[in-house]
């Protein structure tokens, strides 16, 4: 089979290189043949030009040269020159003569100069007559010099050429004529041998038993019957190409049909009968090709997806669709239903009769199926959104309850810390109450006893007193309206104590503690003086009764007033305002009623060093501005641990007030600064703080529509508060 | 003749040492000297003066909260140095807590809060005195 094939395969490349060879030898011709027609006519037309111009000097030189021979009758020189000219094998024969004789007549006869008297005579020989003139005389003639050219030489020499050059081209195309051919028979022609003899073999079985062939007749046959093999081997190999591809194009096809991933199916287009099933549209539908074919589509549809497909199918066939695509119900052979992606498509070209529809379908029972779960689910999901929504619902009403009760324990928290930083203002303000009532009462009772027990005494000596003891009884009560300093008494007493030892005075020590007490400072003699008589102690015990009742008195009259300056604080500090608009109102005032709550707790550590500038009143509600500077004072003390420096500027900024508060304790370390004004947030101990200090500040300032800020480094940190005038 | 001993109150505020002289006095007529201080530094010269003196002190009674040297620190020192002197405690409410803590380590005898009442005072006293 194969070697069968490589045979057909030289047979045919036998026929083209036959070809291939007798082209090239061909255009070899039409090639050569105008290039030597060519290069033969411009060979002709130089030869003739050469010609002409050797013509032309033959005759100039017959005209100047032969001249003064002629005229002199110098046949000898003529002889020489016409000698001389006949060299030229184009040259025949030169006659010179005048009108009545002939002076010299020479032929060139065979490469010899001959004397001649008969014109030569030839198909190449060309005569022409020149004129002689007299030197400068063009009219005169002398003589007639008679010219023979002999153009035999010259046409031979073209004629050789051109023949020349025929033989050259027909050696070259012979030889390539020769190569190819050589090459052919080599590379070609001999595999084809194989061919030939068999060919020879199967004509002498043919011819077995019937008159031999001749030789001559059987040659011819073997050139045609090589034609017509391969002519036929040309044909069946197309047609079996042919069929192969038919052969594997209508396998493809039906592997195509029947494996086909889709169902598919003719159908006669006006009955809807089905003629051809394939494999999967078996399956999808559940009957076998065999019960299909007796059966319509509409048979196997549901009935309620007939009518619309009936009406589509109406429109393909009357052209108005060309193809269409649906989804529909098949009822399976077991009754199951099958959903299905279907595409129609008719089989006919536009204009002609309807024949059959190729119905494609896949089954789409799957994502149908899928579909009216997602559908369900998705109602299953908007059920529970719902649910959940209404879940929400209830939990954000039960959120919004819990913040009103986190408002309301916020409001109670701020209530709380308010209330705790009265607390400790209490502390402080009992203390600041404590010490003037105790005064108050430790005076009362003081004078009370002196009024019970001394006053009569005191009545006593007034009524009875000499001038002099009562003189000395007013100067001492009058001494003791002032103040002494206490280590000033102390030296005093001592000294006192020392004259009396020293003048061995027997004398009562109440007496000199008294006249210390009451700020007598007399000096040593006069002391002496006074305690050494007996007489003066009367005017003494009388003195200190008057000037200890004095000082009890200024000692209520300026606890009184202390005390009623704290209550006054305390009443600013508690008054309720129940106004709902801001007011204006004096912030120098309010900071100073602070300071003097938080007096007691800041007089022994704090320094307070007061920067006030004139400032307008601040729009804020009072009551709420002492709760700013409460606890911005209250942290400054507890972060010094009430000892430092309190240093309180009030300036005007930018058209508002400005309130700096700074303290010199550690500053607030960084991690920590952000977190300052957040709520719950303490730097306190357990039950020292509730952490709403600040955070109440913020609001409170907010409230007012001022700013606050915190500024701290290692030397102090500074509160700033701005409030608006 | 110098009385030989001696009761001591210190306090910033002149007024309280006034008063509390007045008490004693009434209580105690001549019985003892009373000295005052200011404040905690001269209550300490003034101790070492009368102990130079040779006058016995037989109680000290001090303010909590005072300028410079606090009472606890300065009751401190008292007690290092004179460990047999009394010592009592004049205070506001708001100290008590502060007071107690330190009562223990000072070697305290009582504690008396402002604003006083004569008789408690005085019975307080007493009993330290043990007179």
């Amino acid at each position: 089979m194969a070697q069968k094939a490589k045979n057909r395969f030289f047979i045919k490349r036998n026929g083209l290189a036959q070809k291939l060879s007798v082209m090239v030898f061909l255009i070899g011709i039409l090639i050569y043949i105008p290039s030597i027609i060519f290069g033969a006519v411009t060979n002709l037309k130089r030869i003739n030009t050469e010609l002409t111009d050797y013509k032309r000097g033959v005759e100039m030189r017959v005209q100047n040269a032969f001249e003064p021979a002629i005229w002199n009758y110098d046949i000898e020189s003529l002889r020489k020159l016409i000698t001389l000219e006949l060299n030229n094998e184009n040259l025949k024969s030169i006659r010179v003569s005048t009108e009545k004789l002939s002076l010299i007549w020479l032929t060139s006869e065979k490469g010899l100069v001959v004397d001649e008297t008969v014109a030569p005579e030839g198909k190449y020989i060309e005569k022409k007559v020149v004129p002689v003139f007299r030197m400068d005389e063009k009219e005169r003639v002398i003589a007639y010099a008679t010219i023979w050219y002999d153009n035999f030489p010259v046409r031979e020499q073209y004629f050789k050429q051109l023949i020349y050059d025929f033989l050259i081209v027909g050696a070259i195309l012979f030889a390539i004529s020769a190569a190819v051919t050589i090459s052919s028979y080599i590379r070609l022609v001999r595999p084809l041998e194989v061919i030939r003899n068999s060919i020879i073999e199967a004509g002498k079985s043919a011819s077995a038993g019937k008159k031999k062939l001749g030789k001559a007749s059987f040659a011819r046959a073997f050139a045609e019957i090589k034609d017509m093999a391969t002519d036929m081997e040309d044909m069946f190999e197309g047609i079996e190409e042919a069929n192969r591809k038919i052969r594997e194009n209508e396998a493809q096809f039906r592997a195509f049909f029947n494996q086909a991933g889709v169902g598919v199916v003719q159908v006669v287009a006006q009955s809807g009968d089905l003629v051809l099933a394939n494999q999967r549209y078996c399956e999808i539908v559940g009957y076998s090709v065999e019960e299909l074919k007796n059966m319509t589509y509409a048979d196997i549809t549901h009935k309620d997806d007939v009518k619309e497909q009936r009406k589509l199918t109406e429109k393909l066939i009357c052209g108005e669709l060309e193809k269409y695509r649906l989804e529909k119900r098949y009822t399976h052979k077991n009754g199951r239903l099958v959903w299905a992606d279907v595409t129609v498509t008719r089989l006919w070209e536009t204009g002609e009769s309807p024949t059959y529809i190729l119905t494609i379908i896949q089954d789409i029972t799957d994502r149908k199926m899928a579909e009216e779960k997602i559908i369900k689910l998705n109602n299953e999901l908007e059920e529970k959104v719902a649910e959940r929504t209404w879940d929400l619902e209830n939990a954000n009403h039960e959120l919004e309850a819990a913040i009103e009760d986190l408002k309301s324990a916020q409001a109670q928290l701020i209530n709380t810390e308010k209330m705790a930083v009265l607390g400790r203002l209490v502390a402080g303000i009992a203390h600041e109450l404590n010490t003037p009532l105790g005064i108050i009462n430790s005076a009362g009772g003081t004078i009370e006893r002196i009024l019970r027990k001394e006053l009569d005494n005191v009545i006593e000596f007034c009524c009875r007193a000499h001038d002099d003891e009562y003189r000395t009884y007013l100067s001492l009560v009058h001494n003791s309206a002032e103040q002494q300093d206490n280590a000033y008494k102390r030296i005093l007493r001592r000294t006192y104590y020392k004259a009396v030892e020293e003048k061995g005075i027997r004398t009562d020590e109440e007496i000199i503690e008294k006249l210390v007490d009451i700020g007598y400072k007399g000096e040593k003699d006069e002391f002496i003086e006074l305690v050494s008589n007996p007489k003066n102690f009367t005017a003494i015990q009388a003195a200190y009764s008057i000037a200890i009742l004095h000082k009890s008195v200024g000692m209520i009259r300026v606890s009184t007033e202390k005390a009623s300056q704290v209550i006054l604080a305390l009443k600013t500090y508690s008054h309720k305002d129940t106004n709902k608009t801001p007011v204006s109102y004096d912030v120098i005032k309010d900071i100073e009623t602070v300071l003097t709550l938080y007096h007691n707790q800041m007089k022994y550590g704090i320094e307070i060093i007061r920067e006030y500038e004139n400032v307008p009143n601040v729009i804020c509600f009072p009551d709420k501005l002492h709760q700013i500077w409460v606890n911005i004072i209250n942290n400054a003390l507890h972060a010094m641990n009430y000892k430092g420096t309190l240093k309180i500027r009030i300036s005007n900024d930018n058209e508002r007030v400005k309130v700096s508060i700074s303290n010199n304790g550690p500053p607030i370390p960084e991690d920590i600064i952000d977190k300052i004004f957040e709520p719950f947030f303490t730097t306190k101990m357990l039950g020292e703080g509730t952490g709403l200090g600040l955070d109440i500040v913020k609001r409170l300032v907010e409230e007012i529509e001022g700013d606050i800020n915190v500024e701290t480094n290692q030397d102090e940190t500074t509160f700033n508060v701005w409030l608006k005038t | 003749m110098q009385k030989r001993s001696a009761i001591v109150c210190v306090d910033d505020d002149e007024m309280i040492l006034i008063s509390l002289k007045q008490e004693l006095i009434a209580h105690f007529n001549g019985r003892y000297r009373y000295e005052s201080a200011l404040n905690a530094e001269e209550a300490l010269d003034l101790i070492d003066e009368l102990v130079a003196d040779k006058i016995y002190i037989i109680l000290v009674i001090t303010d909590w909260l005072m300028p410079g040297m606090n009472g606890d620190e300065f009751l401190m020192k008292v007690h290092e140095k004179y460990p047999e002197i009394q010592t009592l405690v004049i205070t506001g409410y708001a100290d008590i807590l502060a007071v107690s803590k330190a009562r223990q380590r000072i070697n305290l005898s009582g504690v008396i809060t402002k604003p006083w009442n004569s008789d408690e005072l005085i019975q307080k006293i007493e009993t330290v005195i043990g007179s």
